[in-house]
């Protein structure tokens, strides 16, 4: 049998993703600031990282990373940033029947850029391609 | 100005999952989702801490926050261990193709607690990014 863990995970996190959005909902009929919600969301996820994965060796090893690896971690901390600072700007200046299919395309940034980035990346085939197509088109359908 | 922004944004989740496939290969997955989960949260508690806005969490009673607090547990830490477990797993980008579905999870989700109704079109939708999900799920033989 042909294990897809990793696909199950991907699946898992989109409704992870998916089900986060509801509650901050919830959150914003209180007349929050969008700002407000997503400092205490990350709080909190930080949080509940620390409680669960500071086990054995975590700091130890923690600052034991260096070098490439480090500014690689660092590199992707700050893209997520940017990423979260760009669409709160854009929810706040534009409509978010625009903003968000627009914002929704990332997966074929990652297709583009990964062509560039490693000559032992991985296979890119068309069925990916496609596969990644269908999703965003279906992505825009909804919002 | 905000389609230019949503590029950007666009382009920053989509060149994120490369550096966090390259620094998985070596670094442990609980430090790079700390690490940058920690970066997250600076910049936004430094963001609300320069623009005045840290006086919001006077109300820290107030039933938001306990909303807030759960998106927290989905979206950066339960999604963010099982997206990153993923990428590390089967690569970037099917695991971004297939996490970015997400939208469908918050359709039916918002079916069932807020009772929202689905249009033609959002059936449509779902159908579309069910077969892309089906495309990823299938592995070539041989």
């Amino acid at each position: 049998m042909i294990s897809c863990r990793g696909e199950l995970k991907a699946v898992s996190s989109g409704l992870c993703f998916g089900i986060a959005p509801i509650f901050m909902k919830f959150g914003f009929w209180g007349g929050r600031d969008a700002f407000y919600g997503i400092a205490i969301a990350a709080g909190t996820g930080l949080l509940l990282n620390l409680a669960v994965m500071t086990g054995k060796d975590f700091w130890k090893d923690l600052f034991l990373i260096r070098g490439k690896i480090f500014l690689l971690i660092i590199l992707g901390g700050v893209a997520n940033t940017v990423a979260m600072f760009a669409l709160y700007w854009a929810v706040a200046l534009g409509e978010i029947s625009i903003v968000v299919p627009v914002s929704c395309t990332y997966p074929l940034f990652t297709i583009i850029f990964s062509r560039f980035w490693s000559k032992e990346a991985e296979e890119i085939s068309k069925r990916i391609v496609g596969g990644a197509l269908l999703i965003i088109i279906g992505v825009i359908l909804i919002l | 100005m905000p389609v230019f922004l949503s590029l950007i944004c666009a382009m920053a989740w989509g060149g994120q999952a490369l550096f966090l496939k390259a620094s998985m290969a070596k670094a442990d997955i609980r430090h790079v989702v700390f690490l940058t989960l920690l970066i997250n949260c600076l910049s936004v508690f430094l963001w609300m801490a320069f623009s005045g806005r840290l006086t919001f969490f006077k109300g820290v009673d107030d039933p938001s926050f306990i909303h807030f607090m759960i998106a927290g547990a989905f979206n950066y830490f339960l999604g963010r261990w099982l997206y990153y477990d993923s990428i590390r797993m089967i690569g970037p980008t099917k695991a971004t193709a297939i996490s970015s579905s997400y939208p469908v999870a918050s359709l039916l989700f918002a079916f069932l607690l807020l009772e929202e109704r689905l249009s033609m079109k959002r059936y449509l939708g779902i159908g579309l990014t069910l077969l892309g999900m089906y495309l990823l799920f299938v592995r070539r033989r041989g």
